[in-house]
């Protein structure tokens, strides 16, 4: 199989993306892998120590912190240090929606799509493990994966519960922070070496889960306070999943924030029209993240404030 | 700390540091600013940061981190709960080298010379930090690692 068999569907991206031969040759090749050093393991720099020990071809990703890039051959998994919660792995573009959600000790945060926990990890740790985390997803096939991850890095403060995120609770007061990492086609995981999907999804399938995502966002802004902070994310490129997520949104509800990524991180802004459709003005804040310019997986990030 | 409609505060807040006190010497005060619930109707005991709030009239899966299926001083502490409480265990503690604690990760048994109480639940503790739960029987120290963590990776 050529690296970019089964990448055809991506070509409708041309409008959008600003190297299409450049695209599809980052979105067919091996992803690198990433991992962050937990703090509540114990000493950063001795854990960062230890990885390069472990991988002396590990480097640091620039525009993050304890953050190491490892060759896609490596198995992180399989270190003593992993299970025992000293590390986790992520992909490198999913890690910028995780920090944006901002969250700080004590608040009320809820992660409406949670499993397998890799952001909802970063918040807890952002919160330095105090707090209150509402950690749900609604398919309880995906909760063990979330508790492992929540159990292995040693945090405390979350609450998992198994609820439709459409309809989640509104925690008394409202929540501070709000993160809707949404299901989606997944259209920026095809580096993936495992799970990744490369199948072009249905265009019946893009429409549902579109329906899905608004319905998670409504969710979302109905439980958070006003002031609160609500991050939005998905792993595809679809305007449709992405953009025209956030234009359904009320204006008079939430103001979708200008983003500033981190010196490093290249990122490009949210586009304001696809498909002869035009979103809401303020949709280029959101941020897009393209497999060519950082040697990551594709994704999509939008802050959103609660007016 | 109200409870919620799965999980209540553990009416003795001090029955599990005291236990791990006497058996492993861990000083009590790591276990400040944390809360220990169970499971309504069950003997559950897990670890919840003091300002995590479940919320209630909702149905909750878990708060907090597991510390043992039924009490003291039968009860098991779970490996994650020793992996982040147990770092400053001073008995019944037993520090394994890299091959070994490979071996014990994988839930082989090693040959040690007891310790302490001489047999029991132990803290194990490797190169990277606590691994998590061993059971000393004569000179063998087993593994309660988790079967489910071999698959991990």
């Amino acid at each position: 199989m050529t690296p970019t068999a089964g990448l055809d569907h991506l070509r409708r991206y041309a409008p959008i993306v600003d190297d299409m031969p450049a695209f599809l040759a980052a979105a067919g090749a091996p992803l690198p892998r990433v991992v962050w050093s937990n703090p509540l393991h114990g000493p950063l720099d001795r854990t960062d120590a230890r990885i390069v020990e472990l991988c002396p071809e590990a480097r640091p990703v620039g525009w993050r912190p304890h953050t190491w890039r490892l060759p896609p051959e490596t198995l992180p998994g399989r270190w003593p240090l992993h299970t025992i919660g000293g590390i986790y792995g992520q992909e490198e573009a999913a890690l910028w929606a995780g920090d944006l959600v901002g969250a700080r000790p004590g608040e009320r945060v809820v992660d409406l799509c949670a499993s397998p926990g890799g952001k909802t990890a970063q918040m807890a740790i952002s919160m330095a493990d105090r707090g209150t985390l509402m950690a749900n997803d609604r398919m309880m096939g995906r909760i063990p994966a979330l508790r492992r991850t929540l159990d292995r890095l040693g945090i405390t403060c979350a609450v998992v519960t198994r609820l439709d995120g459409v309809h989640f609770p509104r925690p008394e007061g409202g929540a501070d922070r709000v993160l809707v990492d949404a299901p989606c086609t997944c259209e920026g995981t095809t580096r993936k070496s495992a799970g990744g999907r490369r199948a072009a999804p249905g265009e019946g399938y893009r429409h549902s889960i579109a329906q899905v995502q608004r319905a998670l966002l409504r969710s979302a802004v109905r439980i958070a306070r006003p002031g609160a902070t609500i991050v939005y994310a998905t792993c595809t490129y679809a305007p449709e999943e992405n953009e025209g997520a956030l234009d359904a949104l009320d204006p008079s509800e939430v103001a979708i924030e200008p983003l500033t990524p981190p010196p490093g991180l290249k990122t490009c802004p949210g586009v304001p029209e696809w498909g002869g459709v035009y979103f809401r003005p303020d949709v280029v804040h959101a941020a897009r993240i393209w497999p060519h310019h950082n040697d990551t997986g594709g994704f999509f990030v939008a802050r959103l404030r609660r007016l | 700390m109200p409870a919620c409609a799965d999980f209540e505060p553990l009416p003795d807040q001090g029955l599990v540091p005291r236990y791990c006190a006497e058996r492993f010497g861990i000083d009590p005060a790591v276990f400040a600013g944390h809360v220990f619930w169970r499971r309504a109707g069950s003997r559950l005991i897990r670890i919840a940061d003091r300002g995590c709030r479940p919320p209630p009239g909702v149905g909750v899966d878990s708060i907090g981190m597991q510390v043992m299926r039924r009490p003291p001083p039968r009860g098991k502490l779970t490996s994650v709960f020793l992996q982040r409480f147990a770092a400053g265990a001073t008995r019944n503690v037993y520090r394994l080298g890299d091959a070994e604690a490979l071996r014990f990760m994988a839930r082989e048994t090693v040959s040690i010379t007891p310790v302490d109480d001489a047999s029991g639940y132990a803290v194990v503790i490797g190169p990277d930090g606590v691994l998590g739960c061993g059971r000393v029987v004569g000179e063998q120290l087993h593994s309660e690692i988790p079967r489910a963590w071999l698959h991990d990776a």
